[in-house]
């Protein structure tokens, strides 16, 4: 009974939060960003959009204010899109059981040791792979710094770009504790340190004006790694042969939220239009591979192909739900990064997007199938 | 709250956040590659930056040697410009290249295509390095 009058009551005050934030966008923050263009904006809101927005000294410059309304009202539709998610999951948890029950059971499942063995040495070396030639970046850059643009996380840290032996220092760091990490020993020490470097290399690689998603999804796998090398310690400490997955689901959701939320910015900035061939055939002009060329005079086919991008990427998360579809996903998953490769230019052959899918794998039972075929 | 719990909010957050915000917050990312319509794109702009020597002939700087690929290059010159700062981008480069390259000036070009019209237009800023410098 209690349980039910706190679940309306946060009901009641999460609908007054969104009608609230609604009547404060239509009366107070569209009519700021306004003022923001004129210069006129309270000191507040100018703070927030320098900080937030760094860009928008730039883009300010090349659009009319009429383009930033429109933005903001993306904004407020997109908040209100996630408000409603999130109403509707707190919802499903409450009333529905069966909801409630297949959530217990994916998030308290268990894995073998083995496999999360095998998923820290193929992390380990995954992560030596990408950030092999980052020294040399870090070399070139020293002559770039009067360029330096600090992403969110270095700017509200207030870090200034670092000199290089301060860079070459957290680089072995990072090479020596994926060494460890891949040694297994003290996994949880070595992969929080290898996760907390990553991060803080990658910052700087990227505060550079230009920010791409390359090593995005194994951005997030890093997050979640200390806590399964956690799970893997504690099960070894009680002399376990299985362990809690949780944090390997994290991962695997994060990998397919990428592609899903890649799918979900198509629809609500492209819309419709971002299946007229006119959009594919704008990309495939302004990266000019030949392959991409070619595709560009195929106006059916860009039409087929904007929309098959779309629902793979928005279909990537039934990987979650249906664990069998994984080797009918994660195959079309190569071919679409090689598609891009081919028409787009983007990327190359081995893509750390498809690199990552090894989270996906059951490693135990690929290896015991294949121990089994050996002795028939 | 647990922390598996606070785990997978967190989680939930770090996709929903950049997405409500149309922004990257790194290390939290928004994925909006390739989202934007055609429509939206009909002006298309290229930057660049030329080497002028003392026989004024230019040859085309290459980013990569003070560690920018193309596009990242492209990018600053591009943020460079329409804050006004290009004067003090190329004078950095000089003092970067002034060692390596007989330079006479450095030129900036800005090529603005409306693809939809088949026009062009070019902007020009040249850099003259000080006698001092």
């Amino acid at each position: 009974m209690k349980k039910n009058r706190a679940f309306t009551l946060t009901l009641i005050a999460g609908l007054l939060l969104i009608i609230f934030f609604n009547m404060f966008y239509f009366l107070y923050i569209q009519r700021q960003v306004r003022l923001f263009f004129e210069g006129k904006a309270e000191l507040w809101f100018t703070l927030i959009l320098d900080l937030f927005y760094p860009r928008l000294a730039v883009e300010k410059q090349r659009f009319p204010v009429d383009f930033f309304i429109q933005k903001s009202r993306e904004v407020f539709f997109r908040a209100n899109f996630v408000s409603l998610i999130l109403l509707a999951f707190g919802l499903g948890c409450h009333f529905s059981s069966l909801f409630r029950e297949k959530l217990r059971h994916y998030t308290t499942s268990r894995t073998p040791l083995s496999n999360v063995k095998m998923i820290c040495k193929l992390y380990a070396l995954l992560g030596l792979y990408l950030i092999y030639d980052w020294i040399f970046y870090f070399y070139q850059l020293q002559k770039g710094q009067f360029a330096y643009a600090p992403v969110f996380l270095l700017k509200v840290l207030h870090l200034s770009y670092p000199p290089y032996t301060l860079l070459f220092f957290l680089y072995c760091l990072a090479v020596i504790s994926a060494i460890f990490l891949f040694l297994l020993i003290r996994p949880l020490l070595f992969s929080l340190c290898f996760s907390l470097v990553f991060v803080f290399l990658q910052a700087y690689l990227y505060s550079f004006h230009k920010l791409d998603h390359t090593y995005a999804t194994f951005t997030y796998a890093s997050f979640l790694m200390p806590f399964l090398c956690w799970n893997l310690r504690n099960a070894l400490k009680k002399k376990e042969n299985y362990t809690e997955d949780w944090p390997l689901k994290g991962i695997q959701i994060c990998i397919a939220l990428a592609y899903f939320f890649s799918g979900l910015e198509k629809i609500f900035s492209g819309g419709i239009a971002w299946f007229h061939p006119d959009t594919l055939t704008y990309y495939l002009q302004l990266h000019s591979s030949s392959w991409g060329l070619w595709l560009s005079g195929q106006p059916v086919l860009c039409s087929i192909l904007a929309g098959w991008s779309v629902v793979f990427e928005l279909g990537f998360i039934w990987i979650i739900f249906q664990r069998k579809t994984v080797f009918l996903i994660l195959p079309i998953g190569i071919f679409f990064h090689w598609g891009v490769f081919l028409f787009l230019d983007i990327g190359g052959w081995i893509h750390p997007w498809f690199l990552v899918y090894f989270f996906y794998i059951n490693w135990t039972d690929i290896f015991s199938k294949l121990q089994q075929k050996s002795h028939l | 709250m647990k922390l598996k719990q606070m785990v997978f909010t967190s989680i939930f957050f770090l996709f929903a956040l950049p997405f409500v915000f149309i922004n990257n917050f790194y290390p939290s990312f928004r994925f909006g590659m390739f989202a934007e319509p055609a429509g939206k794109k009909t002006l298309k702009e290229e930057f660049s930056v030329y080497i002028v020597n003392a026989q004024n002939q230019q040859t085309s700087f290459d980013p990569s040697s003070v560690g920018f690929d193309k596009g990242q290059f492209a990018y600053m010159l591009r943020d460079s410009f329409y804050q006004q700062k290009i004067q003090q981008v190329l004078r950095q480069l000089y003092q970067n290249l002034k060692n390596n390259y007989q330079i006479k000036q450095l030129k900036f070009v800005r090529i603005l295509k409306r693809t939809e019209q088949m026009q062009t237009d070019t902007t020009h800023t040249l850099y003259w390095p000080d006698e001092k410098e």
